[in-house]
């Protein structure tokens, strides 16, 4: 790589490293997950940076490898690891009342990987389901259905943030 | 307020409060790591100690850069005149057995074991060319073996979606040529001979090397015409600066076969060769290689600076990062005199807590090199782990205060982690301060026999080890990664 190159990846970096590291913990769930993956992500740029730079849109392109990485690293895990219990991060509801956001954290950590990634681009990024479907390398009916999907699991945490009894009630129901 | 609504702004919310700190350095370690990486090669040897040690490094997949100053070789240029280095007749002593190449060419690819071809178009396996497309690219004796490299079309390139190049990192995985060495006995028969390594990807227009560190046996594979300089091992001197020296040595045919002294450990990592072509630096590199499992390498001795831990079957993680250091060096065990500065327990998401070291290596010039482990057992006989960093320090900083951030996890998917600041400061070293950016003072923590573990979610910016009087004694900040090109 040649100086000039080097130079622009780190002004790069420098520009979109905070942003990367939000959506990359949005997607795994957790913040040593989501270092590793940009991490990764940026690591495959930079090996491919003049080319990338050159195309005008670098941006785009390490937020796709950042998606697909992270689907295709759950699939790989999926396949070959060992089976384990994932031990959620339950929120013991004697203790201290439930923080809203981090039922939204536990939901969105339990939906499968696409399925995440779709809700997370669609409506976090706010990209739209083409743009979303170029990101994770498929169809727009595709993203639909996993954005559907996605929200209807979703939608028993986005009731109002402050527990009802009614929705206290629900949430003991789950369990 | 919309369910869609109150979602966006309940993610964004989520990601800010989440997101991890970016790192200033990030450009620079990813630099590093790439260079790091294209010196790897995963051999077969690799493969099934794997199956015996699972080594994870989700959570230290990164660290520092360098900590020493190292000055680097000249920029690899990469818009030189390509030319593919494995193109022409068979190159070597044994080219003229038109028997012996033919015999070599229509030798399998796969071994008994070997993994089959995977379902998915990102993992489609190990290439293994018809026998049509194969050529013999070299054939010859080297050091107390006779080697061949047969190079044929990559049948294991992925496909479809897969085959994005922003996916790949391995940079030969979608070349259309792969590679095999094979080796056998001196003066062995073709059906001696049989395939090491991986066969893989390359990319044709590189050069390739390999070596063998129980023959000392390196064979570099370039153009014909091109000049093929070798330096064996960084020299690390007294004030820990790193620098290499590269020797020029006879390539004919565009091939260089070094015999140098065996150490029984990888040569591919201290060993490094670069490629000159019109006087521009084309590669710099180290060769890839193979190391016997079954040998039996002299394990580096420790003497321990404090009270050894319970022993725990994770200890053995400790010599292997010795072992790495010695290989990373390229120096012998008897020139290294390793200090265990402590070793214990830290905290970890699994049933039992993880075992930590933070060990110097003094070599000969002086210099020591600080370097960790953190593994755990997985039980069975199997253990994982990796590290918590390393540094270069100049002669005399032996006793230095350490500070380590240690990643654990359970070593499964979706393992959360744990992040433990091991301190070793000097014995009559009474508290420890951490500090931020800014120099802000986080916290103050005591020190028993010169040792803290504490939580750490964050990873401080420097520590300061502090005496019975308050006096600071020592200030430094987390290791980072020595990375030595």
């Amino acid at each position: 790589m040649r100086a000039e190159d080097s130079r622009g990846f780190e002004d790069f970096v420098s520009d979109v490293q905070p942003a990367l590291l939000r959506l990359a913990v949005l997607l795994t769930g957790d913040r040593g997950h989501a270092e590793d993956l940009v991490q990764t992500a940026l690591l495959k740029t930079y090996r491919h940076w003049p080319r990338v730079a050159a195309a005008g849109s670098p941006t785009a392109y390490v937020r796709r490898v950042l998606v697909t990485s992270h689907i295709s690293w759950r699939r790989r895990l999926m396949t070959t690891e060992q089976v384990v219990e994932s031990p959620p991060d339950r929120i013991d509801p004697g203790a201290v009342p439930p923080d809203p956001d981090e039922e939204l954290s536990a939901a969105l950590r339990s939906l499968p990987p696409r399925m995440r990634a779709a809700v997370v681009l669609r409506y976090y990024a706010d990209l739209s389901e083409q743009q979303t479907a170029e990101v994770m390398g498929c169809s727009a009916s595709t993203v639909n259905t996993q954005t559907t999907r996605g929200l209807a699991r979703l939608r028993a945490v986005l009731a109002p943030p402050l527990p009802s009894p009614a929705a206290a009630g629900h949430r003991e129901e789950r369990g | 307020m919309s369910t869609e609504t109150e979602l966006r702004d309940r993610l964004a919310r989520v990601a800010e409060r989440t997101a991890p700190p970016a790192d200033p350095y990030l450009a620079s370690r990813i630099a590093a790591r790439s260079r790091a990486q294209r010196r790897q090669r995963i051999g077969l040897t690799a493969l099934a100690a794997a199956v015996a040690a699972v080594v994870v490094a989700v959570p230290a997949v990164l660290s520092g850069p360098s900590a020493g100053p190292a000055p680097g070789p000249a920029a690899p240029r990469e818009d030189g005149a390509a030319v593919d280095v494995l193109a022409g007749p068979t190159r070597g002593p044994l080219a003229g057995d038109a028997a012996f190449v033919a015999a070599v060419r229509a030798l399998p690819w796969a071994r008994p074991g070997q993994p089959p071809p995977g379902d998915e178009p990102s993992s489609p396996g190990i290439p293994d060319p018809p026998v049509e497309t194969r050529r013999v690219v070299w054939a010859g004796d080297v050091a107390g073996a006779r080697w061949a490299l047969v190079a044929g079309e990559n049948t294991a390139r992925p496909r479809g979606a897969a085959a994005d190049p922003g996916l790949q990192t391995d940079l030969g995985a979608l070349s259309a040529t792969a590679v095999a060495w094979f080796v056998g006995p001196p003066g062995a028969a073709a059906e001696q001979m049989v395939v090491q390594d991986v066969p893989h990807g390359v990319d044709p227009t590189r050069p390739l090397g390999y070596s063998d560190a129980d023959t000392g046996a390196v064979v570099v594979i370039t153009a014909p015409g091109d000049v093929v300089e070798v330096s064996e091992r960084p020299q690390i001197a007294a004030d820990a600066t790193v620098t290499r020296t590269y020797t020029p040595v006879e390539a004919p045919e565009g091939v260089a076969v070094l015999a140098l002294a065996p150490t029984g450990v990888d040569l591919g990592r201290a060993l490094s060769y670069r490629v000159l072509r019109d006087g521009v630096v084309l590669t710099t590199t180290g060769p890839d290689g193979r190391a016997d499992p079954e040998d039996v390498v002299p394990l580096p001795t420790a003497t321990w600076a404090r009270a050894r831990p319970t022993p725990s079957p994770a200890d053995g993680m400790t010599t292997s990062m010795m072992q790495t250091v010695l290989s990373s060096t390229g120096l012998p065990a008897a020139e290294v005199a390793f200090t265990v500065l402590w070793s214990g327990d830290v905290p970890a998401p699994a049933p039992r807590p993880a075992r930590a070291a933070v060990f110097t290596a003094q070599l000969p010039s002086g210099a020591v090199w600080v370097g960790t482990s953190l593994a755990l057992d997985l039980g069975g006989g199997t253990v994982g782990g990796t590290e918590c960093g390393s540094a270069l320090r100049p002669a005399g900083e032996a006793t230095r205060t350490v500070a380590a951030v240690c990643a654990a996890t359970d070593m499964t998917a979706g393992s959360a982690t744990v992040r433990s600041l091991v301190v070793v400061g000097p014995a009559d070293a009474s508290a420890v301060r951490l500090l931020d950016d800014d120099g802000g003072v986080l916290a103050e923590h005591p020190l028993t026999d010169g040792i803290a573990v504490l939580d750490a979610p964050d990873r401080p910016a420097a520590v300061e080890t502090l005496g019975a009087g308050g006096q600071v004694l020592d200030r430094t900040g987390p290791l980072d990664r020595v990375v030595l090109d």
